[in-house]
């Protein structure tokens, strides 16, 4: 009794209310936290940060925006007419359920849009416009093959969606295929270009006339490369640092040129920690898990096929040689500009001529235009010249994951343990601890793990690896 | 140790859970304003969890606002530069919460009138949690401090439900410690004034209360 008439005078305080209300409003917080945003965030995010780029003067908008929206009132009158969304026709496709559908005959399937803009249906293909403005339209493939060839005009605004992926179109004409069941894209160009953002393309990349993009989600395949040429003779321009292990390889590398920083051929490592390539061996950490000494050196460059080591990038010649302005291009989408330019001055000169922030520039456009053995020259030629800085460190930690995404898991450890051994609390070091322990998983097994895994949990309890990490220590020996 | 930890306020559990968090945020940061590209990817692994739980305690229950979370993101990512202590990342990130919070609750107060519901979100589906009353609660409490408009609720939730010190709060809404202070009174007692007068609330305060009462004696 004495403690309700205690509870009452507490109910009193106005603290003591907004303090109980509060702690049940954190556990309810607590009870609907979830895992965590997945991955699709960061890329939606990514895609929107790509389409809204507010201006620094935002305020000085906000403060004209009166008088623009007078100004907007007149030209709106007056904007109606020009102003309406485009009209489009289908010819011999059909209409349903929100889907126009590709005939399966032999006569063709169009839709027309008013701005004179096409698409032609492959057979039996599924397409959507899921939204028309005055200068272009956004569609979506929902299956099969269609050909775009949009009318080349002044702020014309079109996309294509497949799948996750979005081409942005200005004037061009190119073929989109998706496939929902194997979740493959291929996109091929005839004229202009394009720019594609999607899985697998941290950035947006630009396609030009005869090139070819091709993404297989499951395999975390990516492919770009000559649209002339088919699958089947697998000569690929450029290959994604996801690509499995072992596709790559058929050929001899290419020979390198004097000039170009190649790593030292290295004798078997004798402890857990190998040497480093190109760099002074440090101290060797102490071994954290002594059965896993890669059997050889972290491979400074995944072998290239010869053929296509000495294909010319395309539009070499128009492009000027500026790496200053490498790092604003990746953040505007041109990073396959970027390489081109290295490559049409001459990728050895430039690996020697241009400064730090420049070859890292040149290693993340070539990881993003799927050219990892570009990225790999970059990062090795980072760590030469310029050791013991921030980049070289930063160097180690990517050169790692270019070994380990390419199925060259005991080099890609290598690297992360040289990494870590740098910076251990570099702004790469939850990734790289994290990729480290799942490395010794897959090599020695989950108990070599146990170890690693409980420094992560204890370092980064909010870490990206956190679910794998209380997974090895919850069952050690699966 | 680590239960106590839990017990306390969010603000006061992140200050005790590591100087090595911090000193990594601080390469971070400074990876950030050297604009490396994979900096980005490292900030948001690391940080989108803390924000999407600082998002929920800050809105209330309701459906995932992934649009919000972006939206901080894209904030942090564009002001990085005007951050002036880089080891005060996560502090600068809850203050790019509250304020994107606040124009979300701005939004919505423009936007009620023409919307079906209160909040303009369509109605929660139930969840499968057991404490049914203590979520309907919540969610009625959340309701209620909407009222207090946008610049007390921001500096009121900030303070009780986030668990900001005072000079936090001050900070984040770029105003003196004693205005924050003399808002987050007023606030304090309208909200409690508000829950007496709701029967459902008064009772759930009660019992919190004596639950509470009950701990502390266990303890």
């Amino acid at each position: 009794m004495s403690r309700e008439r205690d509870v009452r005078s507490r109910m009193s305080d106005d603290d003591v209310i907004v303090g109980v209300m509060a702690d049940a409003a954190r556990r309810v917080s607590i009870e609907d936290a979830g895992p965590g945003p997945t991955p699709a965030v960061w890329h939606r995010l990514q895609l929107r940060r790509a389409r809204v780029s507010r201006p620094p003067w935002r305020g000085l908008l906000v403060a004209g925006a009166g008088v623009a929206a007078a100004i907007a009132l007149v030209l709106v009158a007056r904007g109606v007419q020009r102003g309406r969304p485009l009209t489009y026709v289908a010819e011999g496709a059909a209409e349903q359920d929100g889907y126009i559908r590709g005939g399966e005959g032999q006569g063709a399937s169009q839709v027309r849009f008013s701005d004179g803009t096409h698409v032609d249906l492959g057979h039996g293909a599924r397409v959507s416009v899921l939204a028309r403005g005055p200068r272009g339209a956004r569609l979506r493939v929902e299956e099969g093959e269609a050909r775009f060839d949009v009318a080349h005009l002044p702020h014309a605004a079109w996309s294509v969606e497949a799948g996750p992926y979005v081409v942005y179109v200005t004037g061009t004409v190119f073929d989109v295929r998706w496939s929902g069941s194997d979740e493959v894209i291929e996109v091929r160009m005839r004229s202009g270009s394009v720019q594609v953002g999607g899985p697998l393309l941290p950035e947006r990349v630009t396609l030009r006339a005869g090139q070819r993009l091709r993404a297989r989600l499951a395999s975390s395949e990516l492919l770009i490369g000559d649209a002339r040429v088919s699958d089947g003779e697998a000569t690929p321009v450029h290959r994604a640092a996801v690509q499995p292990q072992g596709e790559a390889r058929g050929a001899a590398p290419a020979p390198a040129p004097a000039a170009e920083p190649q790593p030292a051929p290295v004798p078997a490592a004798p402890a857990a920690m190998p040497a480093a390539p190109l760099v002074p061996s440090p101290p060797a950490p102490p071994a954290a898990a002594p059965a896993i000494a890669p059997a050889q050196e972290p491979a400074a460059a995944p072998a290239r096929p010869a053929s296509i080591a000495r294909r010319a990038p395309p539009h070499v010649n128009q492009i000027p040689w500026a790496p200053r302005t490498w790092s604003s291009a990746i953040t505007t989408g041109n990073a396959a500009r970027v390489v081109a330019e290295a490559e049409a001055h001459g990728l050895e000169k430039a690996l020697v001529e241009v400064d730090s922030t420049a070859l890292m520039a040149l290693s993340d456009a070539s990881r993003y235009s799927g050219r990892p053995e570009v990225a790999v020259r970059a990062l090795v030629a980072e760590r030469q010249r310029f050791p013991d800085t921030t980049f070289a460190h930063a160097a180690a930690f990517l050169l790692g994951k270019l070994a380990d995404d390419r199925g060259e898991v005991a080099a890609g450890l290598a690297w992360y343990r040289r990494y870590l051994s740098e910076t251990p609390d570099g702004p790469y070091a939850a990734e790289a601890l994290g990729r480290k322990m799942l490395a010794i998983e897959r090599i020695s097994g989950r108990d070599a793990a146990r170890s690693i895994a409980s420094e992560y949990v204890q370092r980064f309890p909010n870490g990206t690896y956190m679910l794998q990490a209380h997974a090895i220590l919850a069952n050690p020996t699966p | 140790m680590r239960a106590l930890l839990r017990k306390m306020a969010p603000a006061t559990f992140r200050v005790l859970q590591g100087q090595r968090d911090a000193d990594s945020d601080v390469a971070l940061v400074e990876a950030l304003r050297r604009g490396e590209a994979q900096a980005e990817l490292a900030a948001w692994n690391r940080f989108s969890t803390g924000v999407d739980q600082t998002l929920r305690r800050l809105l209330g229950p309701g459906p995932d606002r992934e649009d919000l979370l972006q939206e901080v993101f894209i904030r942090f990512y564009r002001r990085i530069g005007t951050l002036r202590e880089p080891s005060a990342v996560r502090g600068f990130l809850t203050g790019i919460c509250i304020h994107v919070v606040r124009a979300e609750i701005g939004r919505r107060q423009r936007h009620r009138w023409l919307s079906l519901t209160a909040t303009g979100d369509l109605p929660e589906p139930l969840p499968s949690t057991p404490d049914l009353e203590g979520r309907e609660a919540v969610t009625r409490y959340y309701r209620m401090i909407d009222k207090l408009g946008g610049k007390d609720r921001s500096y009121f939730v900030a303070r009780t439900i986030e668990g900001m010190t005072l000079d936090e709060v001050a900070a984040a809404h770029e105003v003196s410690v004693s205005t924050a202070q003399r808002r987050i009174n007023r606030a304090t007692k309208r909200v409690a004034a508000l829950v007496r007068r709701d029967p459902m609330l008064a009772q759930f305060a009660a019992k919190q209360a004596q639950a509470s009462e009950r701990g502390e004696d266990r303890t």
